[in-house]
């Protein structure tokens, strides 16, 4: 496959799991270091499934989603009732931790030489159809009462609270949603390069995710989309540089955060779906 | 039927070294309009924050109408039916107007998960159903004309209103005014004190208010309790607890001053 399909997938993947950190960081305001080990997590379940029980893709791919939505909620429930700087350390706790086990499990998981011989099953349509729902159901959530009392939480806890809303409940919620949809990024992961080692899915990626979703403008869905596409290609767009490039990757991403705090969009919304726009209202989140 | 809406029998909370409220007790009859007054510093709030669930209790125990609902976690309380607005307003900043109101209503909302991610009828219809309602919440504080604004873009006395439709969403019984007066100007004080009058009787609501403005106070008062570090320093009918030479000492005096 060329190198254009090759950008192409890795950017849905991407779209994939930012839907995920949009989600969690984005609307319900908590940080999330360890979301690529969630990612981690179905990529390698559906892997090993496969690769040492031969197991068919379609049950496999649904088991390691399910497995990302299971950590979710073993790391969600004690963490969601910290405070956001205990968050990220928790999460980011968590991650490194899940890719020690990896390394470590070398029977299974094949160690820090990684799980190879994963057929290749991720196709660019299926990648493109997955990025495509992913969006529309956290599209759907943003514009929901579940999104609407998640921005109640990141604005005012306790007046969140005081409105009735199930401030906990509604943080786990998002937390498995998330985990969910980085798990399943996982697994198109794997399926597409046929081969994944724990050092793939660490805190730099989690990062690297969060940084889209700044990037984009924290509240808005279209604007997580748009940087995925632009961060994820530029690397490749800025090849000519050689050696240079991350270097002006990262100028970049300074470049728009200094200049515009909020983000390329800030809290808007792109597009003809969605009726009027929240003005931006200059305040750094 | 149980005549007092809201008790609050014996409760204390000390922060650290301070005793911020000792033995205090409190009854808002049904329908009544009851008000806290004290120095800065004299544990309102506290008590505000003690009954909503914001802080466990020490000591002590709230009922609301028969039903004790201390030790619920604060979002219970606050489905229970007692609704609050805060000192120093607190709206979601990020949401509309009219959205600001629709969070208040979307814990009664009646969708699911599935229902909202794949956006069928139920959901949409029940959205509109909300937003139809909270329109109407609107209407009634006198905002409907503003719902797609942000609310940091209203003068502080609709930002004031907009506290009171939010939690009028909830259907409260019980209703808990933390200073609504604070930092209105005079002909804003008389809209206020009509429109809490309109709710008062429309919505036959059960006030109770925290207020420094002598004026809110005496003139909507049916009671009003007294409070000094932490300790109820007198109870009675307004005109009474005016002329209470205690009262004069501790508070009204300090209050001249300002």
């Amino acid at each position: 496959m060329g190198i254009s399909v090759s950008v192409l997938v890795f950017t849905c993947i991407s779209i994939i799991g930012v839907s995920g950190v949009f989600l969690i960081t984005g609307l319900a305001g908590m940080f999330s270091l360890g979301q690529a080990s969630f990612m981690a997590v179905g990529a390698y379940t559906s892997g090993v499934l496969v690769v040492r029980f031969g197991v068919p893709f379609p049950v496999a791919a649904v088991t390691g989603t399910l497995a990302g939505v299971l950590a979710g909620l073993l790391v969600g429930l004690p963490t969601v009732r910290l405070r956001r700087d205990y968050i990220a350390l928790v999460t980011f706790g968590f991650g490194e931790a899940i890719i020690a086990i990896l390394n470590n499990l070398s029977h299974i998981t094949g160690g820090a030489m990684g799980l190879v011989g994963i057929p290749p099953m991720t196709t660019l349509p299926l990648v493109l159809l997955s990025a495509v729902f992913s969006l529309f159901f956290v599209w759907n959530f943003k514009f929901s009462k579940y999104g609407r009392q998640c921005i109640a939480i990141r604005t005012d806890e306790l007046a969140a609270r005081s409105m009735g809303i199930h401030g906990d409940g509604l943080k786990l919620l998002v937390f498995i949603l998330s985990a969910g949809l980085s798990a399943y990024a996982g697994v198109l992961y794997g399926f597409y390069t046929t081969y994944v080692d724990p050092g793939l899915f660490n805190w730099t990626r989690s990062a690297e995710w969060i940084i889209m979703v700044f990037f984009g403008g924290l509240g808005s869905l279209t604007g997580a989309v748009v940087s995925a596409i632009l961060l994820g290609t530029l690397p490749e767009i800025l090849r000519f540089a050689s050696e240079w490039r991350i270097l002006l990757y990262c100028a970049i991403v300074l470049v728009i955060i200094n200049f515009r705090p909020k983000g390329l969009l800030g809290e808007r919304e792109l597009g003809i779906i969605k009726k009027k726009t929240t003005p931006d209202t200059g305040r750094a989140v | 039927m149980n005549p007092s809406v809201l008790t609050v029998r014996n409760i204390s909370k000390r922060f650290g070294g301070v005793q911020a409220v000792q033995n205090f007790s409190l009854v808002l009859p049904r329908g009544g309009i009851v008000s806290m007054i004290g120095p800065n510093g004299a544990g309102k709030t506290t008590v505000f924050n003690l009954i909503s669930g914001v802080y466990p209790l020490d000591q002590g125990e709230v009922y609301l109408e028969d039903e004790r609902i201390s030790g619920l976690p604060q979002h219970l309380i606050t489905r229970k039916g007692i609704a609050r607005t805060f000192q120093n307003i607190r709206l979601f900043q990020g949401l509309t107007v009219l959205e600001n109101v629709l969070t208040a209503l979307d814990p009664f909302t009646p969708y699911t998960l599935v229902e909202a991610l794949f956006r069928l009828s139920r959901s949409r219809g029940e959205e509109k159903k909300a937003k139809e309602k909270a329109r109407e919440l609107l209407r009634l504080v006198g905002l409907d004309s503003y719902q797609d604004e942000q609310p940091s873009n209203l003068p502080y006395g609709l930002q004031r209103k907009l506290e009171i439709a939010r939690a009028l969403a909830i259907r409260p019984k019980v209703l808990l005014l933390d200073e609504p007066a604070a930092g209105l100007n005079p002909k804003e004080v008389y809209d206020f004190i009509d429109l809490i009058y309109t709710l008062h009787e429309d919505h036959s609501l059960s006030i109770l208010l925290i207020e420094h403005r002598m004026q809110v106070v005496m003139e909507m008062s049916d009671w009003v309790y007294v409070l000094n570090f932490g300790k109820l320093l007198a109870e009675g009918k307004p005109q009474d607890v005016q002329k209470d030479p205690e009262v004069i000492k501790a508070y009204i005096g300090e209050e001249e001053a300002c």
